[in-house]
């Protein structure tokens, strides 16, 4: 055998080792080889998406009863290694795993004001743990459903993952307009997270609902730290 | 002229890494450059040579510590080219075009079947971009390293 094609057996058997045992150089080429956030426009989102925990949580105030449990979870800062590489799926891979106390069905979520407790913005749930990573389905996944409701009024609707998520089964003499806030209202969730805005407000092609857009303030691709909420409420 | 064709298909397979990292990043979504490069190299490429390139494909893209579908399909793809090649009856330009949009339709009929029924336009214009750099890739490797037999064509009398 040519001495050029030993050493491409080597890099092959190299490779495969590396697949098998050191995926996280594959994460730091992938790291490499993504654009850099930009720090400007960082400090003008964490505002946006302030304003946007703000409007959900009036929205829950003036839809809730008095006596509203006090929200006590514990927020475990992870840092956010690889995405899903392709079209149709949205995950997220976390640095915290079962070693550090991660659950399949917690909540992952974005700070929009530094301070996770106070306001919050969800980005998706647990869907694998392994030992010290975890792999969280965005709301940009296809596969992602949710109960949420939407502005002031409460109104109830399906949340439908994707690359635009959409909000559906919304009745169709409900007020809700362009802009309104959408929460959460799954037991799949701590309740009222803010979620996004509703747009494109439009009747459904079989005329019996409401439909919309849900417009959300981030880039999930830019996405580098997250938190896990790792207590029930 | 091996070690440089190597080499080339390396750095064309990092190019498409960039590109599409950075696609995904700046738009929301990406054509799947990569799949696209990799289905190309079985047109130009040995046996070892693509199974490196389809293996460092997997090891740059996997997002996960286990081993998935996508993974092991973006891993094997380039070699089922390789051996189902010589079956194709057309030039290899318009075989290349032909395997390209396949491979992706198999990919992902595979990895998101719902999702690819639900939203075509996403799927066809991924398809799209990733025939038109793929094609671009096929013509600069065609250009610079001529592959040495033409696929369909019948040697001279």
């Amino acid at each position: 055998m040519k001495k050029e094609n030993w050493f491409l057996v080597g890099l092959v058997f190299g490779t495969l080792f590396l697949l098998f045992f050191r995926q996280n150089l594959g994460w730091k080429i992938q790291a490499f080889f993504s654009p850099a956030v930009n720090l400007q426009s960082d400090a003008q989102q964490k505002l946006v998406l302030e304003n946007e925990s703000l409007n959900a949580e009036l929205a829950l105030l003036r839809q809730i009863k008095k006596n509203q449990p006090v929200r006590n979870g514990a927020f475990l800062p992870v840092f956010v290694y690889s995405r899903y590489p392709f079209n149709f799926k949205n995950e997220l891979l976390v640095s915290a795993g079962a070693n550090q106390g991660v659950d399949i069905g917690q909540t992952a979520v974005i700070a929009s004001n530094g301070a996770a407790s106070s306001g919050s913005i969800l980005v998706g749930k647990v869907e694998k743990v392994f030992e010290n990573v975890s792999l969280v389905r965005t709301v940009f996944d296809s596969r992602f459903r949710s109960a949420v409701r939407v502005g002031g009024f409460g109104t109830n609707a399906l949340l439908k993952g994707g690359g635009k998520p959409e909000l559906s089964l919304i009745p169709k003499d409900a007020k809700i307009a362009n802009g309104d806030v959408v929460y959460s209202a799954s037991p799949d969730f701590p309740y009222g997270i803010a979620i996004g805005n509703a747009g494109n407000v439009r009747i459904s092609s079989d005329q019996l609902f409401q439909e919309a857009d849900v417009e959300t303030n981030y880039n999930p691709n830019e996405l580098q730290s997250i938190f896990i909420i790792s207590q029930n409420f | 002229m091996r070690a440089n064709k190597f080499l080339a298909s390396l750095l064309l397979l990092l190019t498409a890494v960039l590109l599409q990292y950075n696609f995904n990043a700046f738009l929301g979504w990406s054509p799947d450059f990569v799949l696209g490069v990799l289905v190309t190299f079985p047109f130009f490429l040995g046996f070892i040579e693509i199974l490196f390139m389809g293996l460092a494909g997997a090891l740059i893209l996997n997002w996960q510590p286990q081993f998935s579908s996508e993974i092991l399909m973006i891993s094997t793809m380039p070699l089922f080219v390789l051996f189902v090649k010589k079956y194709f009856p057309w030039r290899a330009g318009l075989s290349h075009i032909l395997s390209t949009f396949f491979m992706l339709a198999v990919f992902y009929g595979i990895s998101d079947y719902a999702s690819l029924f639900g939203n075509p336009a996403l799927f066809l214009k991924s398809a799209a971009w990733t025939l038109a750099y793929g094609a671009l890739v096929f013509q600069a490797l065609n250009y610079f390293y001529p592959p040495s037999q033409r696929f369909g064509a019948r040697p001279p009398q």
